[in-house]
């Protein structure tokens, strides 16, 4: 038999494809609490407006949406608090050392990490 | 439809027979209850005492003249070199922002020395101007891109620092100076590329151009192609620039030029998974650079030319999360070719796990003291290593062609050359380390790398 191998190709195609559209619906969800975001502690807030949200609020950069909570929950599971804080002062992937916050201290990045966990 | 990119991906599975994703690690670091100061890259770090960041100018000239032990300013920390690192203060002047000042009919605008080059062209644009070039990364700040003689690409263009009309700086005793081509006409000299020497810089007058919109064509051509017409090319287009992609025997040239035609993008490759991709074939093709370059070079054969128009500060540079560690030397322009074809043949002989790109621009001379491009037209060569791989055996390796050719090295970009190779560069040498000694007669922001420079 030559077709039943294409239907289920096809019907894993379809959920592929239910699945991508999904992601995006959602993504563009996550982006749109994330542009809507602003701390409400003015010292964090002029921090979060200088040096993260460049990056925390545009899906391109491939950085955590800033509200976007399962995705933070998942990562403050997977590495810890402590361990968020650490990635920030030594660099993650695309993002460089302190972000780009070059006077901030721990404290400063743990309250950026709450705000954009929405903790 | 399969996207070209997932094709790509297939294509390198495929031809691997396995799937390997090395997951390297970095290691926390600390010292005496001190977090450490790292540069975009992480090669640089240091345990600075102090890390401020004065939020006005009289904040910073308190600073400075308060200061126990070195200061030096840190823009974005972009830079590759060990221009930054002190244990004593670090001073960042990301609190000085703005367009604070412009002048209509000159097309000149004043912007504090903090500003972060991608945040200048919305607020450039309210007043009708723009940059007359930028670099293809825009995340670092005025100040810092002027400090290391940052440049974009075009013939007819010199870097940024050549565009400077006006400066001001904070000297080691708090003085506020100010400097054009008619006043303090020496520290202006110097100041224009001055690597956080001479003081801390605050602000700077811009000479700018009426905002203006530019057409962006990327073409992928052998690399035989791009060198026979890539010196034709720069006389007749704007903006040139190429790129080469070690083991594909392929690469692009991208040229820019001012137009009216509407905003508009083609279908368009994403640099951050190109580099990913290019990765991913390194990996897993290593083992064989001939399949490595047909499955490269044949995928990129069919990569259509893109086209994007877009306003001029939004064309120029790329969203960059692939982070890297770079050299990029400046040489005269006849050089270029003979000195990328030998490090072309030799990183490809030598160096199987690169794939990161290399890349060529043209730079306009200039008349500043400490500019790499002082009195001379220039092509620059600029080769990269992934971030959290060891960039030194091939730097080491490519390092003296690129001297050879009388190349002069890129004030923010790895290099090793020594205050007593530099100097035959420099005809203003001396003169920029006595404008040194009267702002700064104690060595207040030399640190341990200027110190092999001017000491």
């Amino acid at each position: 038999m030559h077709t039943q191998p294409i239907y289920k190709y096809m019907f894993v195609l379809f959920l592929v494809l239910l699945a991508a559209c999904d992601g995006g619906q959602s993504q563009q969800q996550a982006l749109a609490v994330a542009q809507s975001l602003t701390p409400t502690d003015p010292v964090v807030a002029e921090i979060y407006q200088r040096s993260c949200r460049n990056c925390h609020s545009v899906i391109a950069t491939g950085a955590p949406l800033a509200g976007d909570k399962d995705k933070w929950n998942d990562l403050i599971d997977q590495f810890g608090k402590a361990g968020l804080v650490e990635h920030v002062i030594n660099g993650k992937g695309g993002m460089p050392p302190f972000g780009l916050c070059m006077e901030c201290g721990i404290d400063d990045f743990s309250k950026l990490i709450d705000f954009m966990a929405q903790k | 439809m399969i996207s070209r990119r997932s094709l790509l991906n297939n294509l390198i599975t495929a031809a691997a027979g396995i799937v390997v994703a090395p997951n390297l690690v970095f290691a926390n670091t600390n010292k005496e209850n001190r977090i450490p100061w790292k540069n975009w890259s992480g090669s640089q770090v240091c345990y600075p005492e102090f890390r401020k960041a004065p939020a006005t100018v009289e904040e910073l000239q308190a600073l400075i003249v308060n200061a126990k032990g070195k200061v030096r300013p840190v823009g974005a920390g972009h830079s590759f070199m060990p221009l930054v690192p002190t244990d004593d203060t670090i001073v960042s002047i990301s609190k000085l922002t703005g367009v604070i000042d412009h002048d209509v009919e000159k097309n000149q605008a004043t912007i504090l020395a903090g500003t972060r080059l991608g945040d200048i062209g919305a607020p450039l644009a309210e007043r009708g101007q723009a940059l007359l070039n930028m670099p293809d990364i825009d995340e670092q700040t005025l100040a810092g891109a002027l400090g290391t003689a940052t440049h974009g690409t075009g013939q007819e263009i010199g870097c940024m620092s050549s565009f400077v009309e006006e400066l001001q700086l904070i000297a080691a005793n708090g003085e506020k100076i100010d400097c054009s081509r008619t006043k303090n006409t020496e520290i202006f000299n110097a100041a224009r590329v001055n690597l956080g020497a001479l003081g801390v810089v605050t602000q700077i007058k811009m000479q700018n151009m009426p905002k203006y919109r530019l057409k962006r064509e990327t073409t992928w051509l052998p690399i035989e192609e791009i060198l026979a017409s890539v010196d034709e090319l720069a006389n007749n287009n704007r903006n040139l620039e190429f790129y080469y992609i070690p083991f594909t025997g392929m690469g692009f040239i991208d040229v820019q030029n001012i137009t009216d035609q509407a905003i508009s993008v083609s279908d368009k490759l994403d640099q951050n998974d190109g580099a990913e991709d290019l990765k991913l074939a390194r990996d897993m093709l290593q083992w064989s650079p001939k399949l490595r370059e047909l499955v490269l070079g044949t995928y990129m054969k069919t990569i259509s030319k893109e086209v994007t128009i877009a306003n001029s500060w939004q064309n120029y540079a790329s969203e960059r999360n692939v982070r890297f560690n770079e050299m990029e030397y400046h040489l005269p322009r006849e050089n270029m070719v003979k000195a990328f074809t030998e490090i072309k043949d030799l990183v490809e002989k030598n160096f199987p796990e690169v794939f990161f790109p290399f890349e060529v621009r043209y730079i306009k001379s200039d008349d500043i003291w400490l500019s790499p491009f002082y009195q001379r037209e220039t092509c620059s060569i600029a080769v990269h290593r992934f971030y959290q791989e060891d960039y030194k055996a091939m730097f080491k390796a490519v390092e003296p062609i690129l001297q050879k050719y009388q190349g002069r090295p890129h004030w923010g970009k790895i290099n090793t050359m020594t205050a007593s190779q530099l100097k035959p560069h420099y005809s203003k040498w001396n003169d920029f380390n006595e404008v040194r000694r009267q702002l700064d007669p104690q060595g207040k922001f030399v640190n341990r790398y200027l110190q092999t420079l001017f000491s």
